[in-house]
């Protein structure tokens, strides 16, 4: 049984001028422990969707179960939000203390944690968002990257099933960025734990078991990267850029030069071509 | 309208437990008309350095002077500065407050001594610009909007003044790909009508696109200055100060890795591109 099944939902948030919908007949199944990567232009319905994931907004229209919980169930809320953490695209709003280490202990005292166990918590994910020592640093003294990383590690403290990540790299340098998705890469491989990743970056998606596209609030596409990513005239005509690698495998192609798959990495690019020689 | 910093150093919280040198005697001209990128890693300082530049902190030491003028001199006007200058803020969607997205982006001319008639232009031609439906989203809410959508609108509060300067903190993280490709054209097209522009980001591919010129900062530091088609060839370097460098920029490096004789200088896929071909027709050495 898929660890989030969603069927045929949709949502408007009813809004004055606003009449259509802002995700319309969504229907997915997410493996346990699969990495799903959602791209989509910005208003295509990414963050609506994954916030019906984490109980954030009410099933209007259609069917969801996440973790095994009915979340058309109002009674089943906490239960799912327990299942399912989420990391917001502004890290701005995801801090209830100024202190690091209380605002990660606030989070796992709601959550049950013994007193006693709560600093171990705190330590480790601060370890694995690569932040360790910051417990008694201010938030306000954290520029954008940093907090966004203590962001995360407040999400990983509650140890849920499934992560939702929501743009959480886009603010990033490149080293935080690989910090994260290499964390992602960890829980993924190692826990076991399901990843939902909206990203901009195509780069990004690359990583992912399935890539999900979204389109005026419709999934229009999924795929294994290799087949959504390379296609060219899908991702164009969803508002989306394929990997640089593939417009060169592309470009190659109509000067006549034939690589044997369609690289979607610069590495496999370059071996690609290496192998050529 | 050059911006000229002499030996500027900034100190948060001085004298407390939580004093912060975020920037040490930072010396720097940038002309009129320039296509500054500033990067540099997470806590470098590159924000810090925006708001002393926009007048928004005062220097701990050293001066910054605007067009000749000292920005923090006792008798400077300040609204000059603000006329001159447009920031866009690390995240500038916590700002929206205004019931619409159209009062939203005229709140900046409210002091412009624009006409009514010409203050409604601005706002219709900065919505647009952005990439946004005027008549679609002019009276929805801004706190209704996606991510995404939230960014264009702030960036449109301040393109809607027309500054001649424009500073941008991240201005294309949360962006589609075609929102940040078609933002990076408008920076370009002001800039050849004369706008300076000075654009912090983490995204070597649009910088080296872009930008003529790279300043990174290494721990309050000014670590590089330099024109952007040598700024990102040494490579060992650039990790140490933690700045990613473009696509292009990686190919041709992996390709020399595979024996392949590449220039350094290469960072964009238009001058990558006809290496790749020539290479993988097997008349490159
Ligand atoms: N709180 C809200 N109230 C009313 N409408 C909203 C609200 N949040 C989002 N919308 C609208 O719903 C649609 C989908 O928004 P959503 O935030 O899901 O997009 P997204 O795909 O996450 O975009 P982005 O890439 O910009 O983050 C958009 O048209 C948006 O304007
Ligand atoms: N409001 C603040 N109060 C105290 N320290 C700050 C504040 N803002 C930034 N800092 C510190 O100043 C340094 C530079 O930060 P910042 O300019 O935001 O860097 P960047 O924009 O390059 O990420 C960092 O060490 C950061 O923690
Ligand atoms: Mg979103
Ligand atoms: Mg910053």
């Amino acid at each position: 049984m898929p660890i989030i099944q969603a069927k045929n939902l949709s949502h408007s948030y009813g809004f004055e001028g606003k009449h259509n919908r802002s995700i319309e007949d969504i229907t997915l199944g997410v493996k346990k422990g699969e990495w799903i990567a959602i791209l989509g232009q910005n208003g295509s319905g990414k963050t609506t969707f994954v916030k019906h994931i984490n109980a954030l907004l009410p099933v209007q229209q259609g069917e969801l179960t996440v973790a095994g919980y009915d979340a058309t169930n109002p009674a089943n809320i906490w239960a799912i939000r327990q299942k399912c953490g989420m990391v917001f695209q502004d890290p701005n709003n995801q801090f209830v203390s100024s202190v690091i280490e209380e605002d990660l202990s606030f989070g796992l005292e709601n959550y049950g944690v013994p007193q006693s166990e709560i600093p171990g918590h705190v330590k480790r994910a601060l370890e694995i968002v690569g932040m360790p020592g910051f417990e008694m640093k201010s938030t306000h003294m954290l520029s954008g990257g940093q907090k966004q990383r203590i962001a995360i590690a407040g999400v990983l403290a509650i140890n849920p099933d499934i992560i939702v990540f929501d743009e959480a790299t886009a603010m990033l340098d490149p080293e935080g960025r690989q910090e994260v998705i290499g964390t992602i890469q960890r829980l993924h491989a190692e826990e076991g734990k399901t990843i939902i990743m909206i990203s901009h970056l195509v780069e990004e998606a690359v990583y992912a078991d399935r890539v999900v596209i979204f389109q005026q609030g419709r999934l229009v596409a999924e795929g294994t990267p290799e087949v959504v990513l390379s296609d060219v005239a899908l991702l164009s005509c969803a508002g989306l850029k394929p990997p640089m690698a593939v417009r060169a495998y592309h470009d190659l192609q109509s000067a006549g030069v034939h690589l044997p798959t369609i690289p979607l990495t610069n590495k496999a690019l370059v071996e690609a071509i290496c192998q050529l020689n | 309208m050059s911006i000229e910093l002499s030996r500027v150093s900034y100190t948060y919280s001085p004298g407390t437990v939580f004093e912060t040198v975020a920037l040490q005697e930072i010396n720097l001209t940038i002309e009129d008309g320039e296509y500054l990128g500033l990067m540099g890693k997470t806590g470098c300082g590159k924000s810090t350095l925006l708001q002393l530049m926009v007048g928004l902190m005062q220097p701990s030491r050293g001066q910054i002077f605007v067009d000749g003028k000292d920005i923090n001199g006792r008798d400077y006007v300040r609204a000059e500065l603000r006329r001159k200058i447009g920031m866009v803020f690390q995240y500038p969607e916590i700002q929206l407050f205004e019931t619409s997205v159209e009062k939203d982006v005229a709140f900046g001319l409210k002091h412009s001594g624009l006409s009514k008639a010409e203050a409604a232009d601005n706002v219709r031609w900065a919505i647009e610009i952005v990439g946004l439906d005027y008549d679609k989203i002019r009276s929805v809410s801004p706190f209704s909007l996606s991510g995404g959508e939230k960014r264009r609108v702030a960036i449109a509060g301040i393109l809607a003044a027309k500054p001649k300067i424009l500073i941008l903190d991240e201005p294309i993280a949360g962006l589609d790909p075609k929102g940040r490709d078609a933002f990076l054209d408008l920076t370009q097209k002001l800039n050849a009508d004369g706008v300076t522009i000075i654009m912090v980001s983490h995204n070597a591919d649009a910088l080296s696109k872009y930008a003529s010129r790279i300043i990174i900062l290494d721990s309050g530091r000014l670590a590089l200055d330099s024109p952007s088609k040598d700024a990102f060839k040494d490579l060992a370097r650039l990790e140490t100060l933690g700045v990613g460098v473009s696509q292009a920029r990686e190919v041709a490096h992996l390709l020399s890795q595979c024996g392949f004789q590449t220039p350094a200088d290469i960072i964009r896929y238009e001058e990558l591109q006809p290496l790749l071909l020539s290479i993988a027709r097997g008349g490159h050495l």
